[in-house]
Protein backbone atom coordinates (compact mmCIF):
# COMPACT_ATOMS: atom_id res chain seq x y z
CA UNK A 1 0.00 0.00 0.00
CA UNK A 2 3.01 2.30 0.24
CA UNK A 3 3.11 4.75 -2.59
CA UNK A 4 6.58 5.59 -3.84
CA UNK A 5 7.67 8.88 -2.37
CA UNK A 6 11.41 8.78 -3.04
CA UNK A 7 13.24 10.30 -5.98
CA UNK A 8 12.28 9.26 -9.51
CA UNK A 9 14.09 6.19 -10.78
CA UNK A 10 16.83 7.12 -13.23
CA UNK A 11 16.70 6.61 -16.98
CA UNK A 12 18.37 3.24 -16.89
CA UNK A 13 15.43 1.92 -14.85
CA UNK A 14 12.98 3.26 -17.40
CA UNK A 15 14.96 1.69 -20.24
CA UNK A 16 14.80 -1.67 -18.54
CA UNK A 17 11.09 -1.30 -17.80
CA UNK A 18 9.54 1.19 -20.23
CA UNK A 19 5.96 0.81 -19.02
CA UNK A 20 5.13 1.48 -15.38
CA UNK A 21 4.15 -1.80 -13.77
CA UNK A 22 0.47 -2.08 -12.98
CA UNK A 23 -0.67 -3.49 -9.70
CA UNK A 24 -4.06 -3.86 -8.10
CA UNK A 25 -4.28 -0.81 -5.84
CA UNK A 26 -5.01 -1.19 -2.15
CA UNK A 27 -8.76 -1.60 -1.76
CA UNK A 28 -8.82 1.32 0.67
CA UNK A 29 -7.42 3.67 -1.97
CA UNK A 30 -9.98 2.46 -4.48
CA UNK A 31 -12.72 3.08 -1.94
CA UNK A 32 -11.38 6.52 -1.06
CA UNK A 33 -11.21 7.49 -4.73
CA UNK A 34 -14.78 6.33 -5.21
CA UNK A 35 -16.02 8.31 -2.20
CA UNK A 36 -14.30 11.40 -3.53
CA UNK A 37 -16.11 10.97 -6.84
CA UNK A 38 -19.45 10.52 -5.08
CA UNK A 39 -18.80 13.63 -2.98
CA UNK A 40 -18.24 15.63 -6.18
CA UNK A 41 -21.48 14.23 -7.60
CA UNK A 42 -23.36 15.37 -4.49
CA UNK A 43 -21.75 18.79 -4.86
CA UNK A 44 -22.96 18.86 -8.47
CA UNK A 45 -26.49 17.93 -7.37
CA UNK A 46 -26.41 20.67 -4.70
CA UNK A 47 -25.42 23.23 -7.36
CA UNK A 48 -28.23 22.05 -9.66
CA UNK A 49 -30.74 22.27 -6.82
CA UNK A 50 -29.50 25.77 -5.94
CA UNK A 51 -29.77 26.89 -9.56
CA UNK A 52 -33.31 25.54 -9.86
CA UNK A 53 -34.37 27.10 -6.57
CA UNK A 54 -32.96 30.49 -7.54
CA UNK A 55 -34.66 30.58 -10.94
CA UNK A 56 -37.98 29.08 -9.81
CA UNK A 57 -38.59 30.01 -6.18
CA UNK A 58 -36.72 33.24 -5.44
CA UNK A 59 -38.74 36.48 -5.70
CA UNK A 60 -37.59 38.22 -8.90
CA UNK A 61 -35.00 40.99 -8.88
CA UNK A 62 -35.94 44.49 -10.00
CA UNK A 63 -35.08 43.61 -13.61
CA UNK A 64 -35.93 40.65 -15.83
CA UNK A 65 -33.53 37.73 -16.19
CA UNK A 66 -31.65 38.47 -12.99
CA UNK A 67 -32.45 35.12 -11.40
CA UNK A 68 -31.37 33.26 -14.53
CA UNK A 69 -28.05 35.12 -14.66
CA UNK A 70 -27.27 33.69 -11.22
CA UNK A 71 -29.06 30.31 -11.49
CA UNK A 72 -28.12 29.04 -14.95
CA UNK A 73 -24.33 29.20 -14.39
CA UNK A 74 -24.82 27.21 -11.17
CA UNK A 75 -26.60 24.45 -13.09
CA UNK A 76 -23.94 24.51 -15.81
CA UNK A 77 -21.27 24.30 -13.13
CA UNK A 78 -23.04 21.22 -11.75
CA UNK A 79 -22.83 19.59 -15.19
CA UNK A 80 -19.13 20.42 -15.45
CA UNK A 81 -18.40 18.93 -12.01
CA UNK A 82 -20.35 15.76 -12.80
CA UNK A 83 -18.37 15.26 -16.00
CA UNK A 84 -14.90 16.27 -14.84
CA UNK A 85 -15.12 14.36 -11.55
CA UNK A 86 -15.46 11.08 -13.45
CA UNK A 87 -12.40 11.86 -15.58
CA UNK A 88 -10.63 12.70 -12.36
CA UNK A 89 -11.65 9.37 -10.86
CA UNK A 90 -10.26 7.56 -13.89
CA UNK A 91 -6.99 9.49 -13.73
CA UNK A 92 -6.64 8.82 -10.00
CA UNK A 93 -7.34 5.14 -10.45
CA UNK A 94 -4.74 4.94 -13.21
CA UNK A 95 -2.21 6.70 -11.01
CA UNK A 96 -2.94 4.26 -8.18
CA UNK A 97 -2.50 1.28 -10.48
CA UNK A 98 0.81 2.45 -11.87
CA UNK A 99 2.21 3.91 -8.66
CA UNK A 100 2.38 7.42 -10.10
CA UNK A 101 1.70 10.55 -8.04
CA UNK A 102 -1.97 11.50 -8.01
CA UNK A 103 -2.77 14.12 -10.67
CA UNK A 104 -3.63 17.61 -9.50
CA UNK A 105 -7.30 18.39 -9.57
CA UNK A 106 -8.55 21.64 -11.06
CA UNK A 107 -12.05 21.11 -9.68
CA UNK A 108 -11.64 22.89 -6.32
CA UNK A 109 -10.27 25.99 -8.05
CA UNK A 110 -12.99 26.01 -10.70
CA UNK A 111 -15.65 25.64 -8.01
CA UNK A 112 -14.19 28.32 -5.71
CA UNK A 113 -13.71 30.91 -8.47
CA UNK A 114 -17.15 30.31 -10.00
CA UNK A 115 -18.98 30.48 -6.68
CA UNK A 116 -17.10 33.60 -5.59
CA UNK A 117 -17.94 35.27 -8.90
CA UNK A 118 -21.62 34.34 -8.68
CA UNK A 119 -21.76 35.51 -5.07
CA UNK A 120 -20.45 38.93 -6.11
CA UNK A 121 -22.98 39.11 -8.93
CA UNK A 122 -25.77 38.08 -6.55
CA UNK A 123 -24.75 40.76 -4.03
CA UNK A 124 -24.83 43.43 -6.74
CA UNK A 125 -28.26 42.25 -7.87
CA UNK A 126 -29.61 42.29 -4.34
CA UNK A 127 -28.24 45.81 -3.71
CA UNK A 128 -29.60 47.14 -7.01
CA UNK A 129 -33.02 45.60 -6.33
CA UNK A 130 -33.20 46.81 -2.75
CA UNK A 131 -36.28 48.88 -2.07
CA UNK A 132 -35.69 51.71 0.36
CA UNK A 133 -37.81 51.44 3.49
CA UNK A 134 -40.83 53.69 4.14
CA UNK B 1 -26.12 -3.27 8.16
CA UNK B 2 -26.15 -5.65 11.01
CA UNK B 3 -22.41 -6.12 11.18
CA UNK B 4 -19.57 -3.71 10.57
CA UNK B 5 -17.73 -5.59 7.85
CA UNK B 6 -16.35 -8.99 8.63
CA UNK B 7 -15.86 -8.11 12.25
CA UNK B 8 -19.04 -8.55 14.21
CA UNK B 9 -18.49 -5.85 16.81
CA UNK B 10 -16.32 -8.07 18.99
CA UNK B 11 -12.79 -7.29 20.06
CA UNK B 12 -10.24 -7.08 17.26
CA UNK B 13 -6.82 -8.64 17.36
CA UNK B 14 -4.09 -6.07 16.66
CA UNK B 15 -2.90 -7.92 13.56
CA UNK B 16 -6.36 -7.49 12.06
CA UNK B 17 -6.36 -3.70 12.20
CA UNK B 18 -5.56 -3.48 8.52
CA UNK B 19 -8.48 -5.75 7.69
CA UNK B 20 -10.71 -3.71 9.95
CA UNK B 21 -9.62 -0.50 8.23
CA UNK B 22 -10.54 -2.04 4.89
CA UNK B 23 -13.94 -3.08 6.22
CA UNK B 24 -14.50 0.42 7.55
CA UNK B 25 -13.45 1.90 4.22
CA UNK B 26 -16.06 -0.29 2.55
CA UNK B 27 -18.62 0.85 5.12
CA UNK B 28 -17.83 4.52 4.54
CA UNK B 29 -18.14 3.98 0.82
CA UNK B 30 -21.50 2.29 1.27
CA UNK B 31 -22.70 5.29 3.27
CA UNK B 32 -21.38 7.66 0.60
CA UNK B 33 -23.45 5.81 -1.99
CA UNK B 34 -26.52 6.10 0.24
CA UNK B 35 -26.00 9.84 0.68
CA UNK B 36 -25.62 10.27 -3.06
CA UNK B 37 -28.79 8.28 -3.74
CA UNK B 38 -30.66 10.35 -1.16
CA UNK B 39 -29.39 13.59 -2.72
CA UNK B 40 -30.85 12.50 -6.07
CA UNK B 41 -34.12 11.47 -4.44
CA UNK B 42 -34.34 14.84 -2.71
CA UNK B 43 -33.92 16.61 -6.04
CA UNK B 44 -36.44 14.24 -7.66
CA UNK B 45 -38.97 14.94 -4.95
CA UNK B 46 -38.61 18.68 -5.52
CA UNK B 47 -38.77 18.43 -9.32
CA UNK B 48 -41.82 16.15 -9.23
CA UNK B 49 -44.02 19.11 -8.23
CA UNK B 50 -42.98 21.15 -11.28
CA UNK B 51 -42.43 18.38 -13.83
CA UNK B 52 -43.78 14.98 -12.75
CA UNK B 53 -42.11 12.76 -15.37
CA UNK B 54 -38.53 14.02 -14.99
CA UNK B 55 -39.12 14.10 -11.23
CA UNK B 56 -40.02 10.42 -11.14
CA UNK B 57 -37.05 9.65 -13.41
CA UNK B 58 -34.66 11.39 -11.00
CA UNK B 59 -36.27 9.57 -8.06
CA UNK B 60 -35.73 6.25 -9.82
CA UNK B 61 -32.12 7.23 -10.57
CA UNK B 62 -31.63 7.96 -6.87
CA UNK B 63 -33.05 4.58 -5.88
CA UNK B 64 -30.84 2.90 -8.49
CA UNK B 65 -27.74 4.63 -7.09
CA UNK B 66 -28.67 3.53 -3.60
CA UNK B 67 -29.02 -0.07 -4.80
CA UNK B 68 -25.82 0.07 -6.88
CA UNK B 69 -23.93 1.05 -3.77
CA UNK B 70 -25.17 -1.97 -1.86
CA UNK B 71 -24.59 -4.41 -4.69
CA UNK B 72 -21.03 -5.54 -4.14
CA UNK B 73 -19.34 -3.27 -1.67
CA UNK B 74 -19.00 -6.29 0.61
CA UNK B 75 -17.26 -8.38 -2.00
CA UNK B 76 -15.07 -5.39 -2.86
CA UNK B 77 -13.33 -5.87 0.48
CA UNK B 78 -11.97 -9.15 -0.76
CA UNK B 79 -11.28 -8.17 -4.33
CA UNK B 80 -11.99 -4.67 -5.58
CA UNK B 81 -13.21 -5.06 -9.13
CA UNK B 82 -12.38 -1.85 -10.85
CA UNK B 83 -13.96 -2.31 -14.27
CA UNK B 84 -17.59 -2.84 -13.25
CA UNK B 85 -17.25 0.01 -10.77
CA UNK B 86 -15.94 2.26 -13.54
CA UNK B 87 -19.00 1.52 -15.70
CA UNK B 88 -21.26 2.26 -12.76
CA UNK B 89 -19.56 5.55 -11.92
CA UNK B 90 -19.69 6.55 -15.58
CA UNK B 91 -23.47 6.02 -15.58
CA UNK B 92 -23.81 8.23 -12.50
CA UNK B 93 -21.56 10.91 -14.00
CA UNK B 94 -23.45 11.06 -17.31
CA UNK B 95 -26.79 10.71 -15.51
CA UNK B 96 -25.94 13.79 -13.47
CA UNK B 97 -24.97 15.71 -16.60
CA UNK B 98 -28.36 14.72 -18.06
CA UNK B 99 -30.15 15.90 -14.91
CA UNK B 100 -28.24 19.19 -15.15
CA UNK B 101 -29.33 19.55 -18.78
CA UNK B 102 -32.94 18.95 -17.76
CA UNK B 103 -32.63 21.48 -14.94
CA UNK B 104 -31.10 23.98 -17.36
CA UNK B 105 -34.08 23.66 -19.72
CA UNK B 106 -36.54 24.03 -16.83
CA UNK B 107 -34.68 27.07 -15.46
CA UNK B 108 -34.60 28.63 -18.92
CA UNK B 109 -38.19 28.08 -20.03
CA UNK B 110 -40.41 27.52 -16.99
CA UNK B 111 -41.38 30.91 -15.62
CA UNK B 112 -40.30 31.30 -12.02
CA UNK B 113 -42.34 32.61 -9.14
CA UNK B 114 -43.53 36.17 -9.61
CA UNK B 115 -44.27 38.79 -7.02
CA UNK B 116 -47.80 38.47 -5.59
Amino acid sequence: MDRPTGPEPDRADYAADPLPAEAEPDARFTFANERTFLAWIRTAIALIVAGLAITQLLPPFAFTGGRRVVGLPLIALGAVLAFVSFRQWEANQHALRTGQPLPRSLLPRILAVAIALLAVIAIVFVLVSHEPGP
Amino acid sequence: MSQPGRHGGGSVEPEEFEDLDEALAAERTLLAWSRTGLAFMGLGGAVIRVAPVPGVAILVLGAAIWLLGRMDTRRMEVSPRERPRAARLRVISYGTVLVAGLAFVVALFVPGRTLP
